[in-house]
């Protein structure tokens, strides 16, 4: 329940784990871990440039995986209370007793020595309540709605969570965290046009909430987003801003660069280690340390110690990312990027705070030397479901015309392959965009396919 | 659970509300089992149970919400006084007073109604279907470069009370069976995928045929491998139901949640009565389909459902509403509003999603389109609601050259305008058909839908290749 004091819930989720390593050892597990999260949150939602609902939670979650021999058995609970604990650890031992061996499980992880990641953790945002928070939201909403013409929507909200992973192998860790995000959306109406615009960020701490800045941003994108057109079907450079650019590379990088989907010969990278996988301006790197970094942690979902991993430099596949039982299959180190978003299910590889290099022209220079061209703003370019083609909507674009932004586009496609997307990036920009540890550049693609309804 | 209903309602008596206020309680405690296979090893056999309660409030015309994984009966009251303290927090800066539909409740207990509950079944049998379903993927060929196969299964109950009276218990149930296969050579590679859920009982699953289905998708991947590119530009489509499903459902279904109309951020906000496409167009959403994945009896605010008509005859005729969309459109709500567990708010979602059926035969609508593209086998999609832009994926199909399927081609994503398809939409095939067995997202929440219909030919779609 809400009522027990944040000070100490990373503390009780830690014995929780080590009772449950415990339990499951007694009742014959060969292996096991346990991994618990308790959080409480609180959300503010917008419509209509007006609150609509204030809402909070508190939830305590508990996993554990135990084997027997090779074969694993994953039983997660939200009751916590009485024998409940107990119960779950008997259904994880249980499963493993009624499952087959994984040939290709080792072992769980072993404890290592752990590096300092400051900044993960606002004491200011824990006494933060939805009053206070709802002020601060009614501040952007007031930036973005300009005039009556404006429809702001969205809202923010706020974390804190204690973390803790015990395994048999001596693992006992805690980290605990505080996260504050905000989303802002302006929709302007001017007749039949339409004007869409968002903005938003996601930080560790109080001091780094701007609702203001992301109204303002919102409204000045809405504006720009009106008088949106489809343009002609054709080949069109494309030039995209740090946001796509950073999730575009850590999409088609990160599924290509995954020890699992390398394990399982589904990567398209899977024989290129130390080979060019794309342009020399590419330079990718994970840094699951950035201080107060949205991703930044000390240890991974098993509790393997994180380290910084570069995985791209200079268009040269330099590393995979993996947790232990990929490392293991395929005699790698483990790089410590074991992820498990949803405690239901177990950890695989998972990337963390992405920072793609700079390059050296300035992005109005990228779009002054694009005669032809599309700038894609707050979008993602990816595969298709892990195969190698690209088939992605512009959510919100530009049409660049010798050098010049003209109109809003609408309806338009980008098809090409991730082997070309790669190849063809031919411009990067100085200027990087650093979200919390998540760092890119702007970047140019030249020739993708473009199709449009005009 | 007589018990568990007395406290739910002794809590919700003991709260003083002004008038016009509401206030809800919803208890759900959920079991479920999964099981993995990948490339034949047995990756994962996992075991979930959440439990907890939820509380809303609406006090002064503004919402609170408040959840705990605790589920005893002093949480039922913390969880309460806490959405109360939330709803006055947003009373300070809400805009429009909201209010709730009032002139129903509901007093009901719906148990477990299936014929083989899938608890009752060992994990081995599981284990044996995914088992034979994978081998069957993997055995078409050796370039199938990950195989894959999962069976899960889960069993709900939900105890929701409020303050107008309604009081209702009801469990529901969940069968899976999915697979998928990645295909590779050279530099190239595919991926196919099937699923089947439904509400029913184990029985679905006994119905499933693994070597039929497993087969299915191999080939599949396996053809692919030699398919041409997809072509890029606008132009006409004929869709298989699978296909369809995920079209209706992106293109339209999302624009009709009354939340969003409410909302401001639905293209199809003031059109109530208005021609919005073709004739031969009805689009409909029933949660009332036996067995279908998207079905259920009572939503998440413990409103029966209903089978709504969306567009009847091209002509828009009706939305997805909760108590409170309802009341805001002068409407009666039809049981939309789903929570995916404890800790989730009700939101506007849809269920089973479909176009009715028409005449054509599938040769007709391709002579029909005489040049263009046959897709099949939905990946997904997403919309933008506000400006009524949707993307949907396919995972293959063929050319249509002179009203004839031609030669095969990869999968692809296609992209339109809400407001303009229904009216492009030329032709619709016979018969209807739930194609689609997927989860929705919205708002961080995934339940379980399904979509289907006809086949359908659609002009000037967006076409998102590479080739021609």
């Amino acid at each position: 329940m809400g009522g027990e004091g944040e000070t100490n819930m990373g503390a009780s989720v830690l014995d929780l784990c080590e009772m449950s390593v415990k339990v499951a050892e007694r009742l014959g597990a060969t292996e096991a871990e346990a991994v618990a999260r308790r959080g409480r949150q609180i959300s503010v939602e917008v419509e209509r440039s007006a609150i609509k609902s204030s809402s909070g939670g508190d939830a305590t979650q508990l996993s554990v995986r135990a084997y027997v021999g090779k074969a694993m058995g994953l039983a997660f609970t939200t009751a916590v209370e009485g024998r409940e604990v107990e119960r779950t650890v008997g259904r994880a031992i249980s499963l493993a007793r009624s499952s087959q061996p994984d040939p290709n499980f080792e072992s769980l992880p072993s404890p290592g020595p752990y590096p300092r990641v400051e900044g993960l953790y606002d004491a200011k945002l824990v006494n933060l309540e939805a009053p206070g928070l709802i002020d601060m939201i009614l501040e952007g909403v007031s930036t973005a709605k300009s005039s009556p013409r404006v429809d702001v929507f969205g809202g923010g909200g706020l974390s804190m969570e204690g973390e803790a992973i015990a395994n048999s192998h001596g693992i006992r860790v805690l980290e605990r965290g505080t996260g504050i995000f905000g989303e802002l959306a302006c929709k302007i109406s001017e007749g039949d046009d339409l004007g869409v615009g968002g903005d938003y960020f996601a930080v560790r701490h109080l001091s780094g909430a701007d609702f203001r800045k992301i109204g303002s941003e919102a409204l000045a994108k809405a504006e720009k987003n009106l008088g949106s057109r489809k343009v002609e079907s054709g080949d069109y450079s494309i030039v995209l801003d740090q946001r796509t650019t950073s999730r575009t590379l850590s999409s088609i990088i990160g599924f290509g660069a995954d020890a699992y989907n390398v394990m399982l010969g589904t990567s398209y990278f899977k024989d290129r280690l130390n080979q060019a996988i794309g342009a020399e301006l590419i330079s990718l790197r994970d840094d699951p340390l950035y201080r107060a970094g949205i991703a930044s942690g000390i240890c991974d979902a098993e509790g393997t110690p994180r380290q910084v991993t570069p995985i791209v430099e200079r268009g040269v596949l330099a590393s995979f990312y993996s947790d232990s039982y990929t490392a293991n299959r395929l005699r790698v180190k483990n790089t410590g990027h074991a992820s498990r978003p949803d405690l239901r299910s177990k950890p695989s590889p998972g990337l963390t705070n992405t920072q793609i290099g700079a390059g050296d022209a300035s992005t109005e220079e990228l779009i002054r030397e694009t005669r032809k061209g599309i700038y894609i703003y707050d979008s993602g370019i990816g595969p298709m479901a892990g195969t190698t083609n690209i088939s992605s909507m512009i959510d919100y674009g530009f049409l660049i015309e010798k050098g010049e932004l003209k109109h809003s586009v609408k309806n338009t496609m980008i098809g090409t392959t991730v082997f070309d997307f790669l190849k063809n990036i031919d411009m990067a920009s100085k200027e990087l965009l650093d979200e919390s540890g998540r760092i890119s550049p702007s970047m140019r693609v030249l020739i993708v396919k473009v199709a449009s309804g005009l | 659970m007589a018990k568990v209903v007395a406290n739910l309602s002794r809590v919700l008596d003991s709260v003083r509300l002004d008038p016009g206020g509401f206030a809800d309680l919803r208890l759900t405690d959920s079991q479920s089992t999964s099981v993995l296979i990948r490339n034949g090893v047995l990756e994962q056999t996992g075991h979930t149970h959440t439990c907890g309660v939820a509380a809303r409030a609406l006090v002064n015309g503004a919402w609170g919400f408040y959840s705990t994984s605790d589920s005893a009966t002093e949480s039922a009251r913390f969880a309460l006084e806490s959405a109360i303290k939330m709803a006055r927090a947003a009373s300070r800066g809400m805009g429009e007073k909201a209010e709730v539909f009032r002139e129903w409740s509901f007093m009901e207990n719906v148990p477990l109604r299936v014929g083989i509950n899938p608890r009752e079944i060992p994990l081995e049998e599981k284990i044996k279907v995914a088992d034979e379903f994978e081998k069957n993927i993997r055995k078409v060929d050796v370039r199938i470069a990950s195989s894959t196969a999962a069976v899960g299964d889960g069993v709900r109950r939900d105890t929701i009370s409020n303050t107008l009276g309604t009081i209702v218990e009801c469990e529901s149930c969940f069968v899976r069976v999915s697979g998928s296969a990645i295909s590779k050579e050279g530099t190239l590679t595919q991926q196919v995928s099937e699923s089947m859920a439904s509400t029913d009982g184990w029985e679905a699953v006994e119905r499933f045929d693994t070597t039929e289905k497993g087969v299915q998708v191999g080939t599949r991947a396996r053809d692919l491998l030699s398919a041409s590119p997809p072509p890029s530009g606008k132009m006409s489509v004929v869709m298989d139901p699978s296909l369809v499903g995920v079209y209706i459902h992106e293109a339209f279904g999302h624009a009709a949640e009354a939340d969003a109309v409410k909302a401001g951020t639905s293209v199809l906000a003031g059109k109530l009565g208005q021609v919005i496409g073709s004739r031969e167009v009805s689009v409909y959403d029933d949660p009332t389909i036996p067995g279908a994945a998207g079905s259920f009896t009572f939503d998440s605010e413990g409103t029966r459902t209903a089978r709504r008509t969306i567009v009847e005859n091209g002509v828009l005729v009706g939305y997805l509403y909760s108590l409170e969309t309802a009341s805001w459109l002068k409407s009666k709500p039809n049981g939309a509003a789903r929570a995916m567990d404890f800790s989730s708010i009700p939101i506007i979602r849809m269920s089973n999603t479909f176009v009715g059926a028409g005449e054509m035969k599938l040769e007709e609508l391709l002579e029909l389109v005489k040049e263009g593209v046959y897709l099949t086998k939905s990946y997904g999609g997403y919309v933008d609601t506000v400006r009524g832009q949707f993307l949907f994926s396919a995972q293959g199909g063929n050319a249509i050259r002179d009203g004839k399927l031609a030669e095969s081609i990869q999968n692809v994503s296609m992209s339109g305008m809400t407001l303009e398809v229904l009216e492009k939409t030329v032709g619709v095939g016979e018969g209807m058909e739930l194609a689609f067995p997927g989860t929705c997202g919205k708002g961080g929440q995934w339940v379980p839908v399904n979509g289907g219909g006809p086949n359908l030919a659609v002009r000037d779609i967006v076409v998102g290749g590479r080739g021609r």
